[in-house]
């Protein structure tokens, strides 16, 4: 569920405390241990060998207490006339710092791919009333490269941890994540700042190599986009105290985004073909809300996890496929709505059958600029899909996952000036996928769909993909998501 | 009448809200159930205490529920093994719980690998060695002379969160040492037979177990740590050990059985499931229970 490797620093990068064993006297005599405890050193060599830490002489039968209790005592006699002068040690590394590296983490992804198109026309695939143009990274005919993302984490100082994610792509460099998240506040809340991919959603918290299936389903394509919703902004999350988990995330974000299908609060200008200036004040920034609640409890071997969230704000399009190439569609108040159900049973440690589905909703009204016509009509949209997929993870130790997904983007209406835009609402995508994972750090995956969603030129057109996928991770422990 | 039940239900949640919480249990998120028993016996109704895995579950791959979350969040000690055993699972629980008292390096945080000296420390680490541990084996509390030390820290870190508790948890403590120290000694005298004899296992999960008992690791059905076992991999063991050198080839509860039932088959030997932890199979109910069941299992 969160981004690997960051996980990883809470147990590596933080010195214990607390722990370090009081030397063994069996009297009760044991010193109650100080509040003001600081991270302990490692023990001095007298506290090593305290007599319940065994051990020292591996290959006879190992010493018991009483043994070692002797032989403490012994040195303990012996001990000062013995110890050698100490030599001085090397001051070499007395600046180095290496050990406040983060930790630091690799994961490459490669794909081979075949569809039933070309490159080229399947770049002009369209969804209609959702998709103007399809993007189609990582699927192009033959092997590709899709991404080498590198992960930073670390604490940076009491007060703050930080996370940074960046990916390399034949498209270019890409912060996707940057933030950091607060350590101390009371009372569950936590904050984070920076930029950041919403909690919207089950899936648009995570990153490719988290997903089930190579690609994300139809409707987080139509309504997220391909990389997901990230901005700039702040998140103030907070876990409620009861034995089951529900937690609710607020966040605000700056809204202007490029690469949203949907979001992007920027003025719009269009100059109509009669010579006028259509266009519109810029819009308040930030101008971005998402509120999301999610809940999760055990029955037995049965874990449920359910969630609703929304998100509001500026849409600002300047291309809807069904409409005229040269205009402006933009509604301020803009609403996306998802909820989302997932069931999850475990069979044994590594075996689990897991059912998600989700949906998704928009609805948006506003202004549409025509440069036909030189006017500003009136435009709404109502639209709606979701998937449902099943993920069993079938062999013992946990290698093999098979799973099938069905898409469908079911509710396409879109007027202008309350003149109903004749769109299809009956979009389907049909996935299947075999995944194996030899470690945790290492995937193959093979996958199939049969998309019926796209339309060629105007009409539909079957598209057909097989890919096979190399995700390979180095650096710390990633955690297994849920 | 209306007024009056809603005044004495407010009188009540006022009540009930400003009360000291004198009475108030430790709540306490443990990842092991060995961690719970231990914890019933130093802090016994004192403490209420959820267990992350269960004794039957690989303690690896512990899958990370959601609920858990909310446990943790509530939480004031957490209770781990450490030494890299809940790498995959605890972690992104804790960072999400928002609970500053429980997160590394906070007073209710406790790593109890750290009250014990680990074995088969790695000099380098690669991943190309498996799933190898950092730190050292984290399979410690399988020596039963390592549990006196990893009580006492549960039991110091109990008296560090609740002070007016510290006589009574150092009370409890030095009963189930006073008991412990018997128990070992039987323990110590009853494995005595078993000095010397040669034993496979299927994960570096016993290997304190076997220090203690003077019983000799001669491999794993594992290749390396966390790699299934491989036929060419069972027939380098077999020939590896001359026919009747070996005792014994033992197993956890979690894993596939075949392979440690294919192997003691091919070289005419028996074979057993042994528990890890308290729970991992019926007969180990406790912690007494958990050795005097590993040790029947292995004396035969």
């Amino acid at each position: 569920m969160l981004p690997m490797a960051f996980t990883a620093a809470l147990l590596l990068a933080q010195p214990p405390t607390g722990a370090a064993p009081a030397p063994d006297s069996n009297d009760g005599s044991t010193p109650p241990p100080s509040s003001s405890s600081s991270p302990s050193p490692s023990p001095s060599p007298s506290a090593t060998a305290t007599p319940e830490k065994t051990h020292a002489a591996p290959p006879s039968k190992a010493p018991t207490y009483d043994d070692l209790l002797q032989r403490i005592e012994a040195l303990e006699t012996a001990g000062a006339e013995r110890s050698p002068p100490p030599s001085p040690r090397s001051t070499a590394a007395t600046f180095v710092q290496n050990r406040f590296n983060p930790d630091l983490s690799m994961i490459a992804d490669f794909a081979a791919a075949g569809t039933n198109l070309s490159d080229a026309k399947a770049e002009t695939l369209t969804v209609p009333g959702f998709i103007a143009q399809s993007d189609r990274a990582g699927k192009l005919r033959g092997i590709d490269f899709n991404y080498l993302e590198l992960a930073f984490a670390a604490a940076v100082d009491p007060y703050f941890d930080f996370f940074s994610v960046v990916t390399f792509a034949p498209s270019g460099f890409d912060i996707e994540e940057t933030y950091v998240d607060t350590r101390q506040l009371p009372f569950g809340f936590q904050l984070r700042i920076g930029k950041f991919l919403s909690a919207f959603g089950r899936l648009n918290i995570m990153h490719q190599h988290a997903w089930d299936f190579y690609d994300q389903p139809l409707v987080y394509e139509a309504f997220m986009g391909l990389e997901g919703w990230k901005n700039p902004g702040a998140r103030l999350s907070w876990t409620a105290p009861v034995d089951f988990l529900v937690q609710l995330d607020l966040e605000v974000f700056q809204g202007v985004n490029d690469e949203s299908p949907v979001y992007n609060a920027t003025a719009y200008e269009v100059t109509a073909q009669n010579g006028t200036t259509l266009s519109s004040k810029a819009p308040f920034v930030p101008g971005l809300y998402v509120g999301s609640l999610k809940t999760s409890f055990d029955v037995g071997d049965s874990v449920f996890l359910a969630g609703a969230s929304v998100m509001y704000g500026h849409s600002t399009r300047t291309r809807v496929d069904h409409l005229p190439t040269d205009m402006a569609f933009s509604a301020p108040g803009t609403i996306l709505y998802n909820g989302e159900l997932t069931y999850k049973y475990l069979l044994s440690s590594y075996r689990s059958i897991t059912w998600q589905s989700e949906y998704l909703g928009l609805l948006s009204s506003g202004d549409l600029a025509l440069a036909v016509d030189g006017l500003v009509h009136s435009a709404d949209k109502k639209q709606g899909g979701f998937y449902s997929q099943l993920v069993w993870r079938f062999d013992e130790p946990g290698r093999w996952r098979v799973g099938a997904r069905f898409d469908l983007l079911d509710q396409n209406s879109s007027t202008v000036d309350g003149v109903a835009q004749a769109l299809d609402n009956m979009l389907a995508r049909y996935t299947t996928m075999l995944t194996y994972s030899p470690t945790e750090f290492s995937r193959f995956r093979l996958q199939y769909a049969y998309d019926r969603s796209r339309f060629l030129a105007g009409a539909r057109k079957d598209v057909h993909e097989v890919l096979l996928e190399m995700n390979i991770a180095i650096g710390p422990h990633g955690a297994h998501s849920f | 009448m209306k007024v009056t039940i809603i005044n004495l239900l407010i009188a009540a949640a006022l009540g009930a809200a400003l009360a000291p919480p004198a009475q108030a249990k430790t709540k306490v998120v443990v990842t092991y159930p060995y961690i719970a028993s231990l914890v019933g016996e130093i802090a016994k109704d004192q403490a209420e205490v959820s267990t992350l895995a269960k004794g039957d579950e690989d303690p690896h791959f512990v899958v990370p529920r959601p609920s858990f979350i909310g446990k943790l969040r509530q939480a004031d000690l957490l209770i781990i093994n450490g030494a890299s055993l809940e790498i995959g699972f605890v972690p992104p629980l804790i960072r999400q719980a928002n609970n500053p008292k429980i997160a590394p390096g906070a007073e209710g945080f406790v790593d109890l690998s750290q009250a014990v000296d680990l074995i088969e420390k790695p000099d380098s680490v690669s991943r190309s060695e498996g799933d190898i541990h950092p730190e050292g084996n984290p399979h410690f509390i399988l020596d039963w002379h390592n549990l006196p030390a990893v009580a006492r820290a549960i039991a110091d870190a109990f008296a560090r969160i609740d002070r007016a508790g510290a006589g009574t948890y150092r009370k409890n403590l030095d009963a189930l040492l006073a008991r412990w120290k018997v128990k070992s000694a039987e323990w110590d005298k009853r494995s005595a037979s078993l000095h010397g004899k040669s034993i496979i296992q299927y994960h570096r999960l016993f290997d304190y177990f076997a220090l203690r008992t003077g019983m000799k690791i001669v491999g794993e059905l594992e290749p390396k740590p966390g790699i299934p076992p491989t036929s060419r991999h069972i027939e380098d063991l077999i020939q590896a050990n001359a026919p009747g050198s070996l005792y014994l080839v033992v197993t956890d509860p979690y894993h596939e059985r075949k392979s440690a039932e294919g192997l003691a088959q091919k070289m005419s030997i028996p074979w057993a499931v042994l528990p890890q932890d308290v729970a991992a199979v019926p007969a180990a109910k406790d912690l007494v229970s958990l050795f005097d069941t590993m040790l029947a299992s292995v004396l035969r």
